[in-house]
């Protein structure tokens, strides 16, 4: 090859890669817990990888490399079966998807993490037919969404937030792509879950349970802002009566009657 | 009534009115490929309809309402109507057959079952007309499922046409484990039966262990929401959660209910275009029992993000049977390794499977991670999955299965170039399509959503989706238009045109009514391929 073209060449094919790893990783994660996420998830994408290009290497290779030649009048050696191998592609597997049960094990630890004593902010997340409302309750703010204006949680840097989520209707799921996290509100059962951000900036997230009609448009942000950005917005939110929403969610006391037995 | 009265007259029977009535395993399964292609037009064309729909952001053809119900209904009809019966065709066609027997069990049996499944096709596809098809997904998670909240006729019809197949599927699954344990030819002994036949007998044990549990849940859910019952209602002291478990115990092992007899196909298919004994024939065998097992301990990986099940159990599990999975692919690679691979149709499409399903096998292991799974669940990245598996995996098989048994179906063989074309665009189109699905997924796109933000960044790989999937739609052209002139004027196919290995080539094709005249001894897996080249199971065992 000319020389004159292997230096573009090159560039082009890292850029090539670099947009290839960029396309096939999770969104840059914003929370203390998400690069632990970001991190396993490369853990596991590089291992399916080496096997995928393994396997598929294989099979390629077996289509080309043994085509039936017109000279192949002859059957092949009617191999039945190999013991030894057998053994190595059984062991080799399951030694491979224990560790990564390990790996992902030591992850969740961190990324289920609920200790309510470490929560420094405590929000409830209440979902309800198609609409969120945050509520802050040791500050007494109620935040409602409404078709025109999303709701959005405010929440500052570097804190322990504790997130309650309530279901009024049906199932929804709390998914913020860049959190590199979802969890489902269920009715009848309280589930609750601790991050701790550690990006300023605004965040979309939007329902990931289907939940109905208008369930595409159940959309919600995020803004993580500095913790004195977060004091001074408490104030300001606290001296303006919360806007009414447009929908009001009025569960009746049932609905949320907070349990956690099962049917039995 | 005396001598004047009843005397049989033998009157002349229409053919139509012959395959209504027909009790044949070989005609009922044709007439499951009928009904499961019919089906496929359906579900294929609602597919488009959604995808037509996301081609780009924007509320373009469809309302909220109406692409619900599209959805749900094109998962509920590909699932229930088309897969399932596609592999109760192939399964009632062929193993009979496989193992030398005249028929099924319980021929009158075998012919409710297939008449219930159009029929019920036909119940669910009414919600269309009668103001609104099911449309809180093929998963019907209550409370979205309850009356207050899915107040239309659909729902109702959908839970009748669910458990109506369902009873199909068990009375199938017992005709075909008597069947296989009670009609087998002399010498046909467990361990001589085609892999074909293994995969069905375990896809058996998976319907009758699982389908009941589905159809009790169903039963609940009418119960629910009918006569003001209150099992999954959490506001009456019922359980939302309690469905998505009984649900998944069935809906999990399902999927497996999906893939073993495709499995089967391939393991049948590849031996044959390459000369060679499936590699590690008791070990295929193992694998298939063990990922029907672990296939029940598996549910709850649907359920990780609930916060409401013990995920340890569950992870490991869900980790655990890849490895079943994997050795099946070393087993097939292993019997292509040093054989003489010649390409037809039918080894392109089991090729195509192997590499298809590969991926769906791997891009699932991203969901035995918790974390990973909180990441990624309900994203479009498990609609690439799901895809890779049920399309990439047990359609192709399907595809592989119908080129190679349709000359055993008709006599006639499939021109061979229509059949290249077709695998050529269905294989591109599924990629363009699917392969996308993970990226968006990654990005963050939720599944089952009718619109989409236009500055989300997801507008390219959507059309990109969307073109592959009216690709795999034109794919059928050349499919059916090679059907169509084949049956016409194909060529003869003889016996065994393939020079394969089982008995079901032992006989004409297509087979007489009573099957065989004779069978060849039955010394091996391969009785054809030892009459063919003089050698005994002896020589090779």
């Amino acid at each position: 090859m000319n020389r004159r073209y292997a230096l573009p060449l090159l560039i082009a094919a890292v850029a090539l890669i670099a947009g290839g790893c960029q396309a096939v990783s999770l969104r840059d994660p914003v929370t203390e817990q998400a690069l632990q996420v970001r991190d396993l998830y490369n853990l596991v994408f590089i291992i399916a990888a080496i096997i995928f290009f393994f396997v598929e290497g294989l099979i390629v290779w077996s289509v080309i490399r043994y085509r039936r030649k017109p000279t192949d009048t002859n059957l092949p050696v009617q191999t039945h079966g190999n013991l030894i191998l057998e053994v190595v592609w059984t062991v080799i597997p399951l030694v491979t998807v224990f560790l990564l049960f390990i790996a992902s094990w030591n992850v969740l630890s961190v990324v289920d993490a609920r200790d309510a004593s470490k929560a420094e902010i405590k929000v409830e997340v209440v979902g309800y037919q198609w609409q969120w409302k945050f509520a802050y309750p040791d500050n007494g703010i109620e935040v409602f969404g409404t078709p025109e204006q999303n709701a959005e949680l405010v929440v500052p840097m570097g804190k322990v937030i504790q997130v309650t989520l309530v279901s009024q209707d049906v199932n929804h799921g709390f998914y913020i792509p860049q959190f590199l996290f979802q969890r489902d509100l269920v009715p009848g059962h309280v589930n609750v879950f601790q991050f701790t951000p550690n990006k300023v900036g605004t965040f979309t997230g939007q329902c990931s349970a289907f939940c109905g009609l208008m369930h595409h448009a159940m959309r919600f942000t995020v803004r993580v802002v500095t913790p004195e950005e977060y004091t001074a917005w408490l104030a300001e939110s606290k001296s303006k009566p919360s806007p009414s929403p447009s929908e009001s969610p009025s569960p009746s006391p049932s609905a949320i009657r907070l349990t956690t037995s099962a049917a039995f | 009534m005396a001598a004047t009265a009843v005397r049989p007259i033998a009157r002349p029977r229409t053919t139509l009115y012959e395959w209504l009535t027909t009790t044949d395993h070989k005609k009922i399964g044709i007439l499951y490929t009928i009904s499961s292609f019919i089906f496929l037009g359906v579900g294929g064309s609602l597919a488009l309809f959604v995808r037509a729909e996301l081609a780009q952001p924007g509320l373009q053809f469809l309302t909220e309402s109406t692409y619900n119900q599209l959805f749900t209904m094109h998962a509920s009809v590909m699932i229930f109507w088309v897969i399932i019966p596609f592999l109760a065709a192939i399964g009632n066609y062929v193993v009979p057959l496989m193992i030398g027997a005249p028929d099924m069990a319980f021929p009158r049996i075998n012919a409710l079952s297939f008449w219930m499944v159009p029929f019920s096709g036909l119940v669910v596809v009414t919600g269309f007309l009668l103001g609104g098809a099911a449309d809180a997904g093929w998963t019907a998670y209550p409370p979205l499922s309850s009356i207050k909240y899915s107040p239309g006729p659909g729902m109702n019809l959908w839970i009748v046409a669910v458990m109506l197949v369902g009873t199909s599927s068990i009375l199938g699954a017992v005709n075909f484990m008597v069947t296989i344990f009670r009609m087998r030819a002399p010498g046909m002994t467990l361990f001589r039966m085609p892999i074909l036949t293994w995969t069905v007998l375990v896809t058996s044990v998976l319907v009758l262990m699982g389908t009941p549990v589905l159809t009790s849940a169903l039963v609940m859910l009418f119960i629910d929401r009918n006569f003001g019952g209150a099992f999954f209602d959490p506001a009456l002291g019922g359980s939302a959660i309690l469905w998505q478990n009984i649900f998944w115990f069935y809906s999990h092992p399902a999927v497996y209910i999906m893939v073993l007899p495709g499995m089967g196909v391939i393991s049948e298919i590849l031996p044959v275009f390459s000369r060679k004994p499936l590699f590690g024939y008791k070990a295929f065998v193992f694998a298939t029992a063990g990922i029907g097992a672990l296939g029940f301990s598996v549910w709850a990986h649907h359920m990780f993000t609930t916060g409401s099940v013990f995920l340890p159990f569950f992870s490991v599990m869900t980790f655990l049977i890849a490895v079943p999975t994997g050795v099946k692919f070393f087993n097939w690679i292993a019997t292509m390794w040093r054989g003489q691979i010649t390409f037809t149709t039918p080894m392109l499409f089991s090729v195509g499977f192997l590499s298809m399903f590969l991926i769906g096998g791997i891009n699932g292991v991203f969901s035995a991670s918790v974390p990973v799974d909180y990441a990624i669940h309900a994203t479009y990245w498990i609609v690439a999955h799901i895809h890779y598996v049920l399309f990439g995996g047990s359609f192709l098989s399907i595809m592989a299965g119908i080129y190679f048994y349709f000359p055993k179906m008709s006599g006639k063989m499939l021109d061979e170039r229509l059949g290249k074309i077709h695998f050529a665009l269905m294989y591109v189109g599924l990629n363009l399509t699917f392969l996308p699905m993970h990226l968006l997924g990654l990005a963050g796109m939720p599944r089952r959503i009718a619109d989409y933000s236009p500055t989300a960044g997801w507008n390219d790989l959507n059309l990109a989706a969307t073109i592959g999937g009216f690709m795999i739609g034109a794919s059928f052209i050349p499919f059916f238009w090679n059907v169509f002139i084949s049956l016409r004027s194909g060529e003869e196919a003889g016996d065994d045109p393939w020079e394969a290995n089982t008995l079901e080539w032992a006989t004409s094709s297509p087979p007489p009514a009573w099957n065989f005249d004779r069978l060849p001894a039955i010394t091996s897996e391969r009785p054809l391929f030892d009459a063919r080249h003089a050698r005994t199971g002896a020589e090779h065992e």
